[in-house]
């Protein structure tokens, strides 16, 4: 029996393995997020164009944002059978996300619906908790970049031309400001009851 | 559709308010909502008109947002600082983003 295995070993094994930057024409660009534990999320993405190779493998801690990023090569169906690795170590019985460069983050639409419930005003969207807050904020900020805007709290420009923030707010709890092209009835999501 | 009100535009942007603070960002993205129809009007032009209306009334605060999520009211007269605001407005170049302008706060019993 092995023992589980830290995300990060998963992740080097993987990259290892399925390190062959090959082009594999008619596999759609896209990725998975995974959660490991309470504070473990790793992410496999393509970055954009949706055409190249690079796959991004984030391992980030929620919260305090103490993670690593690590970048390798692999062809897109390395990508999915890493996503597959990743499906069978970790905490999710599936993908609670699936990143898609080329398309607004489907995080946002599980099922095809807008995420959580609808808040006090349109373009507001409720969650539960602040930790389901957290997982969403770093599934869209996986391919950011920090924002060059003054924002009051963590901002990340994100491919294609859209933004996303996460701040707290004393009176208000936490809160994620979204500005994504073609998402426009999602622009803040808060914590119920907060 | 017939154009919106203004009556209409204020309470949309006082319910936002009291469950956050408001950027300009926001508050334009929600003007821009009420006002699709080509009869409503420039969202542009109605959102500065309804900022000024609400900072003018004492419904809404400008200020800034600063980290870690407290805001932090100018310390001017509310016609100052909507001026502060539409001069800020006039002179953004390029996009309108996220915590761009100034940021806003629907006054409670305890924070006026």
């Amino acid at each position: 029996v092995i023992a589980p295995l830290r995300p990060a070993v998963v992740v080097l094994l993987a990259a290892l393995i399925f390190a062959a930057p090959t082009q594999a024409a008619g596999l759609p660009a896209a990725g998975c997020v995974y959660q490991y534990d309470a504070t473990s999320t790793v992410a496999v993405g393509t970055q954009e164009p949706p055409s190249a190779t690079t796959t991004h493998v984030v391992n980030t801690r929620r919260g305090a944002f103490r993670g690593y990023d690590r970048s390798l090569q692999a062809s897109p169906v390395g990508m999915r059978i890493l996503c597959a690795v990743l499906a069978a170590k970790a905490r999710t019985p599936r993908p609670f996300g699936v990143v898609r460069p080329d398309q607004p983050p489907t995080r946002l639409r599980p099922g095809g619906n807008a995420i959580g419930r609808a808040g006090a005003s349109p373009g507001i969207r409720e969650l539960d908790t602040a930790d389901e807050l957290d997982e969403v904020f770093e599934v869209l900020r996986v391919h950011g970049s920090p924002t060059t805007s003054r924002y009051p709290g963590a901002g990340f420009d994100l491919p294609g031309g859209g933004f996303v923030g996460r701040r707290e707010s004393k009176r208000f709890g936490p809160t994620l400001d979204i500005n994504i092209p073609g998402i426009d009835d999602i622009r803040k999501i808060h914590v119920r009851g907060q | 559709m017939s154009a919106v009100s203004e009556r209409e535009i204020d309470l949309a942007i006082l319910r936002a308010g009291s469950v956050d603070y408001l950027d300009y960002w926001f508050i334009s993205r929600l003007v821009g909502d009420l006002a699709r129809s080509p009869e409503a009007g420039d969202p542009g032009t109605l959102t500065i008109q309804a900022v000024g209306r609400l900072l003018v009334s004492g419904q809404l605060r400008a200020g800034d947002l600063e980290p870690p999520g407290e805001f932090v009211a100018w310390p001017i007269s509310p016609e100052a600082a909507f001026e502060r605001v539409r001069s800020r407005v006039d002179e953004l170049s390029g996009e309108l983003r996220v915590g761009d302008i100034a940021w806003f706060e629907v006054p409670t019993a305890s924070s006026t």
